[in-house]
Parts: C-alpha cells; sequence; structure tokens
C-alpha cells in the first residue's frame, strides 16, 4: 500500500523530502518547503500531511521545545520516500527522453 | 485575520486539537497569516473531521470523546434544521401543496420530511434535557456550569426576541424585495450566531458535569437515532427535489427567495448540500461515540 502519493506537490512527499535533511518543526518544514520547490504549505495541510505519516510510522515526534515539536524521519519513511522519489524519477527520466525525441524528429 | 485563524482551529476534532492544537497555534504565532491561511485551516478540520485518524483519537479517554461527538451532532443537527427551515419556507406556498394532492409521493415525502424533524427534534429534547438538569443544578457552585448555563439562555433569548420582531415586522405590513432579503440575511446571521452559542454552552456543560456510564450509553443512543433521522430527511427531501423536478418541472423553475435570485430547484439543492455534508458529520460523530463506549 503506497502512503505517499508520487505527485512532486504531494503535502506528504514535501514533508518527507524536508524532513530527510534532518529534523525539523512546523515553521521550519514550510520555510524549507517554500524554498525547495516553491510551496507554500498552509498550516492545515502541513499537520494534515503530519499527522498521516506519524499515524503510519513514516515519522515520528521528538520532545516539543517551547510549543514547537520537531520531527524527524522514521526507516520506514526513508525508504517509502525513496520508492516515491525513484518513482517520481522514472517518469521525469521518461517525459524528458520523450521530449528529446520528439524535437530530434520534429 | 490570526484570531480567525485560532478560533478556525477550535473547529478541529477533540484529539486533533489535543496532539497538534500547541503547535499549529505556535506556527501561526511564526507565520504571517492570510485569508488563504484561514481557509487552508477550514478545510484541515472538515478533513480531519471526514477523515479521523484512529490512533489519534484512541489517546483520548473515551468519556471525554463521547461529550465530544454529542457536541459536535448537536451541531450538525442545528446546521440541518437550518436547512431544513429552508427547505419548509420554499414549499409551503399553496402551489406546492396542490402538487402534493397531484403527485402522491411530492405529498407523502413534504408529511415524511416534518414527522422526521418532529422525531430527531424530540430524541434531541431527550438528550439534552436531563443534562441541562444536572449542569444546571451544578450551576450554583460550579462556575464553568453557570458560564455554560448563561451562554445557552442569552443564545435562546437572542434567537427568540429577533425572531418575534421579525414575526411583528412581517404582520404589520408588506416588506419590500431589498427590506426582505435584509431580513432574511439578519436572521439567518442572529440564528447561526445562536446555533453556534448553543454549541459551544452545550460543550462547556457536558465537559462540567460527570457522566455515567447508564448516562453514557443513553447519550450514544439517542446520538444514533439522531444522526439515522437526519440520514432520512435527507434522503426525503432528495426524493422530493427529484419528483419535483420530474413531475413538476414548472413549479421547480419557478422564481425563490425575496429577490427571487434562486430558483425552487436550486434553492431546494443547496438546502440538500448542507443537510448532506451535516449528515455525513453527524454520522461520523455517532460511529465515534458509539467506539468510544464500547473502548
Amino acid at each position: 500500500m503506497r502512503y505517499i502519493s508520487e505527485r512532486s506537490t504531494d503535502p506528504g512527499l514535501l514533508v518527507l523530502s524536508s524532513l530527510a535533511a534532518g529534523p525539523k518543526h512546523g515553521y521550519a518544514i514550510t520555510q524549507d518547503v517554500a524554498e525547495v520547490a516553491g510551496v507554500r504549505l498552509g498550516p492545515g495541510t502541513l499537520y494534515g500531511a503530519l499527522s498521516r505519516l506519524e499515524e503510519r510510522g513514516l515519522i515520528e515526534a521528538l520532545p516539543t521545545e517551547d510549543r514547537r515539536r520537531p520531527y524527524r524521519l522514521t526507516a520506514a519513511g526513508a525508504r517509502a520516500l525513496d520508492e516515491a522519489l525513484r518513482s517520481l524519477d522514472r517518469v521525469v527520466k521518461t517525459g524528458l527522453r520523450r521530449l528529446q525525441a520528439g524535437e530530434a524528429t520534429a | 485575520v490570526k484570531s480567525l485563524a485560532r478560533r478556525i482551529v477550535a473547529l478541529y476534532p477533540l484529539a486533533y486539537r489535543r496532539r497538534y492544537g500547541e503547535e499549529i497555534e505556535a506556527l501561526l504565532d511564526d507565520s504571517e497569516v492570510r485569508a488563504s491561511t484561514v481557509l487552508d485551516l477550514a478545510k484541515g478540520a472538515a478533513t480531519a473531521h471526514l477523515r479521523p485518524l484512529p490512533g489519534l483519537a484512541d489517546a483520548v479517554p473515551a468519556g471525554e470523546r463521547i461529550r465530544a461527538g454529542a457536541t459536535g451532532l448537536l451541531a450538525c443537527w442545528l446546521l440541518l434544521s437550518l436547512a431544513g427551515l429552508g427547505f419548509y419556507k420554499t414549499t409551503e406556498d399553496g402551489g406546492f401543496h396542490r402538487a402534493g394532492e397531484v403527485h402522491p409521493v411530492l405529498g407523502f415525502a413534504h408529511l415524511a420530511v416534518q414527522l422526521l424533524a418532529i422525531a430527531g427534534s424530540l430524541a434531541v429534547i431527550a438528550a439534552i434535557v436531563p443534562l441541562a438538569g444536572i449542569a444546571l443544578a451544578r450551576s450554583r457552585r460550579d462556575r464553568e456550569a453557570r458560564g455554560a448555563a448563561l451562554m445557552a439562555a442569552a443564545s435562546v433569548a437572542a434567537l427568540a426576541i429577533v425572531t418575534a420582531g421579525l414575526v411583528v415586522a412581517a404582520r404589520a405590513g408588506q416588506l419590500g424585495d431589498w427590506a426582505g432579503l435584509a431580513v432574511l440575511v439578519g436572521w439567518s446571521a442572529v440564528a447561526i450566531a445562536a446555533g453556534a452559542g448553543c454549541v459551544v454552552a452545550a460543550r462547556r456543560g457536558l465537559f462540567a458535569i460527570s457522566l455515567g456510564r447508564g448516562r453514557q450509553r443513553l447519550l450514544v443512543g439517542l446520538g444514533c437515532v439522531v444522526a439515522a433521522t437526519m440520514a432520512a430527511i435527507a434522503a426525503v427531501t432528495a426524493l422530493y427535489l427529484v419528483v419535483l423536478l420530474a413531475d413538476a418541472p414548472g413549479l421547480a423553475g419557478e422564481p425563490n427567495g425575496p429577490l427571487g435570485l434562486l430558483s425552487v430547484a436550486v434553492s431546494l439543492g443547496i438546502a440538500l448540500v448542507a443537510m448532506a455534508l451535516a449528515t455525513g458529520l453527524a454520522g461520523r460523530a455517532a460511529l465515534r461515540g458509539r467506539r468510544a463506549l464500547a473502548a
């Protein structure tokens, strides 16, 4: 069963990608995602993704620091992210190859 | 906008608020809050209600889940009541009675909606009255119960005064189209505010009193009856709309409301969507209550 979508703008995928660089709390995740992917995650979307990822054991919460709780990737989360990114990579490479072949024949 | 966003956080399910509420508020403090942030939170709250996470809910004690579920059910019932009032106002004219006589299914559906509304109201009253009595008795020595009682009384009184004013104004003379629309919008705003006040009061009252196992069972049972009644009302309203469109398209296409901006069919469609939404959320709340009781 897939826990995250391979869509490049899927909040779950964006959060996991952000946490792959190390533990972060909510605000740090939104800043990182905005910088890397240009996507502004609202608090409802962010905590919807965090709660689902945590429920499925893909991330885990660390002790709270002044109302801000950092999260980190679990081993299962790293595997799920790896699988999703490889799948996305296949789509990207195939699409680029087809585009180049189309340009060559045009 | 930030204050509104904080109020939207209060609409999340209890378990969700307990686990993530403080973090979301910290995030709101750190970030720039816009109108889109409020919409995003509202969408998140709706999703959290419609697709609850079982692990999260289980972390909240069963008694508190039953209380929160009962409050949510009351909110859903009030939303359905408002939509039902729209249905009743739209279909109260003579043309609809005549159509009900010509098309038996229309007549049956119209009557069934009213009978089901009475049955649901009785179930809500049966659930509320004994608990309100306990909260009132407790209000002498408990500040929270007293606050809940005052809030409920103020909400009901505000709605009663505005409704009485509306009735007097309607009987005194003809209201023009724009005045009629303004009165309708004003009354609806007061009704929604009063409904919200009653829900908050019920929640405060429920959390201020102790609920034994027997009362919990009764509350969950009546909640299931209310949710089932709501589903039946929504289904019969849908049937009414379908039959009206098929058998009396002229009536369905007639303008409706003070300015006649909407047709009868569109008005009933909007009421039906609100009923379906309220019923879906109520069903969830009732199931959560049953699960909590079994835990």
